[in-house]
């Protein structure tokens, strides 16, 4: 009983504070106010970062440009276009890395063809045009599709999802932004 | 027996009871009743599970005295709450923002019919805040307390009398 009561004690004492060497009391101070001015300086960084960040990005636009199709022979479906990247507003940052991953889907819904273009450096102050060359054959479908690609070849509506992710290198940043759009002929 | 006397501390107690109340119940309640009644942002069950986490865990967070082991290890527990909040989302220590992944800001929406969803990576900030929270843990930790000078305790053993 009593050995139990010790136990309790203990873990009480245990618990209830950190038992430092008094001789540790100036080290412990020093250590305490360089913690806080690395936690004021911190945070304050982590403030001003993010406004910068945030206030370059708000001024980003993404356009689409002269969207058609193509392609002239009975092999091949294309969709060709401009994406024009504005970044040419004064507080712009240099952007890097940017994704563009295109999907076309059926009337229904069912993924049938996707590429992808990657572009390294949009700089800062000016707008980027983005040619995209979106032609595919038969031969790029599953074979079992076949009829999905004269079907798709006779409508007048195309999906397309558009996926745009743009990369602050520097800033370790990233987002993306889905668009789903009908195209017609 | 054990002292609790030693170890609670009043203010920081109710103080840490009453802003978890106010931001992690009250205020996410009337924004979202009032701002966005049909749920299009936010999970109104998720934002209150969330909420009634948030007091459990920060009320817990702040009965103990600071420079003791008890807080510290509730502090760590903190911490880990808080990596779950900016998992989950929707909560005052995620800005309220919807999550679908840890530091994954997600939203999805029609504008004049055409399907939009924004995705945006916060996770390094994510990462920063808990280093820094956890930086402040361990300087609760090793500060040396001067009681005479240290308003909170001071109040807290005039509650304790």
């Amino acid at each position: 009983m009593l050995k139990k009561k010790m136990s309790k004690e203990s873990l009480a004492d245990k618990l209830s504070s950190v038992k430092f060497k008094e001789e540790s009391k100036g080290f412990r101070k020093k250590l305490s106010i360089f913690i806080l001015i690395t936690l004021v300086l911190g945070y304050l960084f982590l403030f001003l970062f993010n406004v910068v960040v945030a206030v370059s990005a708000a001024g980003i636009r993404i356009d689409t440009k002269n969207f058609d199709r193509s392609s002239a022979d009975n092999e091949t479906i294309g969709i060709e276009g401009d994406i024009v990247v504005r970044n040419d507003h004064w507080y712009s940052l240099d952007i890097n890395d940017l994704v563009i991953e295109m999907t076309l889907y059926t009337e229904d819904h069912d993924k049938v063809y996707d590429k992808k273009i990657e572009k390294e450096v949009l700089p800062r102050l000016k707008n980027t045009e983005i040619k995209l060359d979106f032609t595919f054959s038969s031969s790029d479908i599953d074979s079992e599709t076949n009829e999905t690609f004269n079907s798709l070849y006779r409508t007048d509506k195309l999906i397309v999802k558009f996926e745009v992710s743009v990369r602050y290198t520097i800033y370790i940043m990233s987002f993306a932004v889905e668009i789903e759009a009908d195209i017609e002929e | 027996m054990i002292k609790t006397s030693k170890w609670i501390n009043w203010v920081t107690l109710f103080r840490n009871l009453i802003a978890s109340l106010i931001f992690g119940l009250i205020i996410p309640y009337f924004l979202i009743t009032n701002l966005d009644p049909n749920g299009i942002l936010f999970d109104f069950n998720t934002v209150m599970v969330n909420g009634v986490i948030m007091v459990v865990v920060y009320t817990c967070y702040g009965i103990f005295k600071k420079q003791t082991v008890i807080r510290f290890l509730i502090g760590c527990g903190w911490i880990v709450t808080l990596i779950y909040f900016y998992t989950i989302g929707s909560n005052v220590f995620t800005s309220y923002l919807p999550n679908c992944g840890f530091g994954l800001f997600c939203v999805d929406g029609e504008i004049e019919e055409v399907k939009i969803s924004f995705a945006f990576n916060y996770a390094w900030f994510v990462v920063v805040v808990l280093c820094l929270k956890g930086l402040n843990l361990v300087r609760h930790l090793v500060k040396p307390v001067e009681e005479r000078k240290y308003d909170y305790l001071t109040i807290s053993k005039k509650f304790e009398k």
